[in-house]
């Protein structure tokens, strides 16, 4: 538990505020990578970006999953933010997925209903590698014409589960990629091309 | 950052007046909209201090997302200089110490009631509607429980039937303001009581635009280059107001206008709503044809009618 006590941000109130506008930016502009800033110090198996959303977001109001990865990091989560750790992925608000390659299949995570889709997971998952200049090519709400994203370390069943989600709007998960500071999104509006 | 230049809240309470519980719920909200374009989405709305239907939808909405580096612009029909428009303005001065503007190109937030600016918002730009009824289907349908279920099942035919009654009756959709748009391809959703005029500068706006209901407890989001389809139809286009008139002031005739007594005798003049896109115009040499000629002489009886600084 040595990890419990860790500082979080700097600045509570402005470096929350500064992440949630860099997160919005991401949301709002699906595929486009964004810095976020970093807490003070982050729980091991974290990147910065993965700490700063979750600091961000999560209260006691938000059941938070961990993957088998994430839950050393439990302790520290209840310190700063007071979120409860969620048994089963359809409970949560929030999802942590450290590896993504073990992360369980997309429909095990809650896609909210036709009448209340926002009651859907929102997935955050930390990977190796994003560049937005190679990979998937991405249409939709949010993107002039088209944008691209490449997330490294996905399964080829992430993939087509995720392509076969799309065609349940406005059921869905919403999607957070983060990497060291770096932060991406993939909301379910988001067409994914080959 | 440079002392002399950071902002200065006032003491006692929290940067933009919200608690931090408080803004998260929001801002989880607000991530949740921009993910389902046109949805609206329930959340805590909060008391603040200034009635509903004043603006506390989008007052939470803007102080969830306002940070120290954002310029704050607020409007009221187009106006930087009117009641609502410059308590809200204060209100965030006084709760963040941000800079304000009256200029659309330099805000990067803009909170309106009810007008759309005449200048294109640009990408990075976020613009806040205060909303006063999110539901469009709520004069068809007065059960919440089955306008969510319309929703989720995209049943708007009672829309179509309303707008074509209008046609049946008076030969043309009378609805002049708060005109409903599918967004998406998916959602049907109040645009706020915007003038239909502003209805086409929704569509595929570069901005990011957020919607609160402070009484109705609901955000909505519409995120950039997104479509916004007012509804019509094939033999009935959608078409927006035009006048015949130019602006008086500074000869615009594509802007939208406010017709205005501007004497005790009963003259009028038309002049822009958005008077920081007159007032441009103007100091850019555009001129119109001028006020009536009794203009003026009742606010030398102090009885102003008309606007400052005109």
């Amino acid at each position: 538990m040595t990890t419990t006590a860790l500082p979080g941000f700097a600045d509570a109130v402005h470096d929350a505020q500064g992440s949630f506008r860099k997160l919005l930016e991401a949301m709002a502009h699906p595929g486009r990578i964004v810095t976020v800033p970093g807490p003070r110090a982050v729980p091991q198996g974290l990147d910065p970006a993965t700490a700063s959303l979750l600091l961000t977001l999560c209260d006691g109001e938000t059941p938070v999953w961990l993957d088998a990865a994430a839950e050393a990091v439990a302790g520290w989560l209840a310190f700063h933010t007071g979120a409860p750790v969620a048994s089963a992925t359809g409970v949560a608000a929030f999802a942590v997925a450290l590896a993504p390659l073990q992360m369980p299949a997309l429909d095990g995570f809650d896609w909210g209903t036709d009448e209340v889709p926002e009651a859907s997971t929102t997935l955050i998952v930390q990977v190796k590698a994003l560049a937005d200049d190679a990979g998937w090519t991405l249409r939709g709400p949010g993107i002039a014409t088209q944008a691209r994203l490449s997330v490294a370390g996905l399964s080829q069943n992430w993939c087509t589960d995720r392509r076969a989600m799309q065609a349940a709007f406005p059921r869905g998960v919403d999607v957070v990629f983060t990497c060291g500071h770096r932060v991406a999104a993939l909301p379910r509006t988001t067409i994914m091309e080959s | 950052m440079n002392a002399m230049t950071e902002p200065v809240a006032e003491d006692g309470y929290n940067f933009a007046f919200l608690d931090e519980q408080t803004k998260r719920m929001i801002r989880r909200a607000i991530l949740k909209a921009v993910a389902i374009p046109g949805h609206q989405i329930p959340f805590g709305s909060r008391e603040m201090p200034l009635s509903y239907g004043w603006g506390t939808g989008g007052i939470q909405v803007t102080a969830a997302v306002i940070g120290r580096d954002d310029t704050l612009k607020v409007i009221d029909q187009g106006a930087d200089d009117t009641t609502n428009a410059v308590s809200i303005r204060g209100f965030f001065r006084r709760m963040t110490g941000v800079a304000t503007t009256e200029r659309t190109d330099q805000a990067t937030i803009v909170q309106t009631r009810h007008r759309i600016p005449e200048t294109r918002l640009a990408e990075g730009q976020v613009i806040v509607y205060q909303v006063p009824i999110p539901e469009p289907l709520r004069w068809l349908e007065p059960r919440e429980t089955e306008t969510c279920k319309m929703h989720g099942l995209a049943e708007y035919g009672a829309m179509h039937v309303k707008l074509y009654e209008d046609i049946v009756r008076y030969g043309r959709i009378e609805t002049a303001y708060d005109y409903p748009v599918m967004v998406n391809g998916r959602y049907l959703m109040r645009p706020s009581p915007i003038p239909k005029f502003d209805n086409p500068k929704m569509d595929r706006m570069p901005a990011l635009q957020l919607f609160g209901a402070g009484r109705e407890k609901r955000i909505y989001a519409v995120p950039p280059y997104t479509s916004v389809k007012s509804l019509d139809f094939e033999d009935h286009p959608f078409e927006v107001e035009r006048w015949e008139h130019c602006c008086a002031l500074c000869g615009s005739n594509d802007s939208f206008l406010d017709e205005i007594v501007v004497d005790d005798s009963g003259n009028r003049a038309f002049v822009c709503s958005d008077t920081d896109y007159c007032g441009e115009r103007r100091a850019q040499g555009h001129q119109g044809a001028g006020m009536p000629a009794g203009y003026g002489q009742a606010a030398a009886d102090g009885a102003a009618p008309g606007r400052k600084g005109d």
